[in-house]
């Protein structure tokens, strides 16, 4: 944590000596060492929520072009698209970004060494919290000398910072957020996840927080064994129907049976970027709706 | 069918070698004309022109050739072991070990030796030793191999070997390690890169070499065992010999290409029609059908749906399966040892 502060810190000194005269050394959230000679005309992110944050950061039109599965904000939809899985270097590469961002966990490390090899440089982001968020649109505004990143950043933590406020002063309430509710198989998050952080930043207490690690996948005994008061399903549709057809005995539970399963928009909450705060806001709704009755935020 | 001349299906081979190489070289996803791929060939495209033309589409084109090329190899070495026209490394399991081999070691449960670089081939080479080793005590009926022990032996092998790669990508906590071992599992030639393809090239054709080599026991040990053996063969130091190939061959190519199936079996055939069954003529020949196979199957794979690709062991899976359908129900495989 520190020593990320501390890269950050740094590459932000860096840019505000006016390096855009010489080659710049940073180090991105793998360790990797990525030499930038100038802010990059256009890039590419191999990630849609990099996607969204460059937009954010910068503006659509930094954009070199889009992966496939790109679809926020809508205009990237208008921009030459190509694939990231399995990624296709050649389409990359005649796109002319000077500049490739990835995802830790989305993007495999040696994707993004098979392209600094190339004499394209690749930074990795890695969203392990929340606040890596601000900090990933912060790190943009430096590597893309943009501004929009640091005020993306500021509205986000901002928001943040409100909902806290809103439900800091009511009970936490036992939560299972999943992934999905209609595929038969329980996929959620650990507590080691962005994801999970910001079902406790909403007043939240994520079930499967037991599970280290990024994910989980609790068995329905679990589940049954500690009933958590809400369900939330990164889905759409009607969740708690597609939750009791592919996994009957959860019908068992109370919050199924009282019609305390909600769905949370999925780019929102899979996507880290600008947008998770909706999904936060969402959520501690969800939660806590007296503490956003009228007025009450 | 009477066998052509061996001469007209070499030349056949290069001709057809040679088209498959440059459309490999001048077709790909980024569309640039045939114009920008000779400027970049002689040196006078754009840094990005140059970089796709000779970092991107040659290593990939001779990856092809050497995973094409090696694992027909391998499948005649397969089939001259066991005397039977079925055997393939991916249907008698070396795939699936050289799979579960490389992916233990990606995913850190098995400690590197040397070097990644090293470590990795290695482990898969010893994943698909194991696999054949078992394969052959299992399938092993007295002095005799037995066809249908062999190819079920080969299927719950590669069934026991996936469900350890699924184990490993399982309990792996990292997603971008878990999208590396499918690609082990699909096939795919789109990582291909300087210096990378030296490795799986130069043992391809060294495996080619060795085999050709052996061409004559090879020749005799067609005839079956004992008069093989008659005639001065060193019968059971040839087939771990010829063990030993295979793996080596198998784990190197499979941990630079992922699980690419039916090669062996398609490519051997083929040349076999074509030029008859003496191993001098038909190493050399699966060699180059299988690297001509694979150059064509990665540019289906590459072209096929716009804009995406597919994985290459798809296209040879779609291939070779009905294929190998094609030989069980004929006459031939019933030639058993």
């Amino acid at each position: 944590m520190l020593l990320r502060a501390f890269a950050t810190a740094l590459a932000l000194v860096l840019a505000a000596c006016g390096s855009e005269t010489g080659p710049r050394d940073l180090t991105d959230d793998l360790g990797r060492a990525v030499q930038l000679e100038t802010a990059p005309d256009k890039v590419v992110a191999l990630a849609p929520n990099l996607t969204e944050m460059v937009a954010a950061a910068a503006g659509v039109e930094r954009l070199a072009g889009v992966a496939i599965a790109d679809d926020f904000p809508p205009e990237v939809e208008a921009l030459s698209e190509f694939q990231s899985y399995p990624l296709d270097r050649e389409r990359l590469v005649s796109l002319g970004p000077g500049l490739v961002l990835g995802t830790v966990g989305v993007n495999s490390p040696q994707d993004l060494d098979a392209l600094a090899s190339l004499g394209l440089p690749a930074y990795a982001f890695a969203f392990q919290e929340v606040a890596d968020i601000p900090r990933a649109l912060r790190t943009l505004d430096t590597l893309l000398a943009s501004e929009g990143g640091h005020a993306a950043a500021a509205a986000f933590e901002a928001r943040v910072a409100a909902v806290r406020r809103a439900t800091a002063t009511f009970p936490t309430r036992s939560v299972l957020l999943l992934i999905g509710a209609d595929n038969g198989t329980l996929f959620a998050f650990g507590r080691d996840s962005y994801a999970s952080e910001v079902v406790r930043l909403a007043g939240g207490d994520n079930l499967t927080d037991r599970f280290p690690g990024d994910a989980a996948q609790p068995s329905v005994e679990q589940i049954l064994a500690s009933p958590p008061e809400v369900i939330l399903v990164a889905g759409s549709g009607d969740v708690r129907r597609q939750l009791v057809e592919s996994v009957p005995a959860l019908a068992a539970l109370t919050a199924v049976q009282e019609g305390r399963v909600y769905a949370v928009e999925p780019d929102h909450i899979l996507r880290p970027g600008p947008r998770t705060a909706d999904a936060l806001e969402a959520i501690a709704r969800l939660l806590h709706p007296e503490a956003f009755a009228a007025g009450a935020a | 069918m009477t066998p052509r001349s061996p001469l007209l299906v070499g030349l056949a081979l290069v001709a057809l070698g040679l088209v498959a190489f440059v459309a490999a070289i001048f077709v790909g996803s980024s569309g640039l004309d045939a114009g920008r791929v000779w400027a970049a060939l002689v040196g006078d495209g754009s840094v990005a022109e140059t970089a796709i033309v000779r970092q991107i589409r040659m290593p990939r084109a001779l990856l092809a050739m050497a995973v094409g090329g090696g694992l027909a190899v391998v499948g005649v070495a397969m089939q001259a072991l066991v005397r039977n026209p079925l055997a393939e490394p991916y249907v008698l399991g070396a795939s699936g070990g050289a799979s579960a081999g490389a992916a233990l070691f990606y995913l850190g449960f098995v400690p590197p030796v040397i070097a990644k670089t090293v470590s990795m081939p290695l482990a898969a080479v010893i994943g698909s030793w194991l696999a054949l080793v078992f394969v052959f005590v299992v399938a092993k009926d007295g002095p005799r191999l037995s066809t249908a022990r062999l190819l079920l032996a080969g299927v719950a092998v590669s069934a026991l070997l996936g469900s350890v790669t699924a184990f490993v990508t399982f309990a792996s906590p990292e997603p971008d390690k878990l999208r590396a071992v499918l690609f082990w599992l699909l096939g795919s030639l789109s990582g291909a890169q300087w210096p990378g393809v030296l490795l799986p090239l130069g043992v391809a054709m060294g495996g080619a070499a060795v085999l050709w080599a052996l061409a004559r026991p090879l020749d005799l040990l067609a005839t079956g065992e004992e008069p093989a053996l008659a005639l001065g063969v060193h019968v059971e130091a040839l087939k771990r010999g010829l063990l030993a190939l295979s793996a080596i061959v198998t784990g190197v190519l499979v941990a630079s290409a992922g699980l690419v199936g039916f090669v062996g079996l398609i490519a051997p055939h083929a040349v076999r029609l074509a030029a008859g069954p003496g191993h001098r003529r038909l190493v050399p020949l699966a060699f180059g059908g299988g690297a001509v196979f694979l150059l064509f199957a990665d540019l289906v794979a590459r072209t096929l749906l716009d804009g995406q690709e597919l994985p290459v062991g798809v296209v040879t899976a779609l291939c070779g399966v009905p294929f190998f359908l094609l030989l069980l129900r004929s006459s031939d495989a019933e030639r058993v040892v």
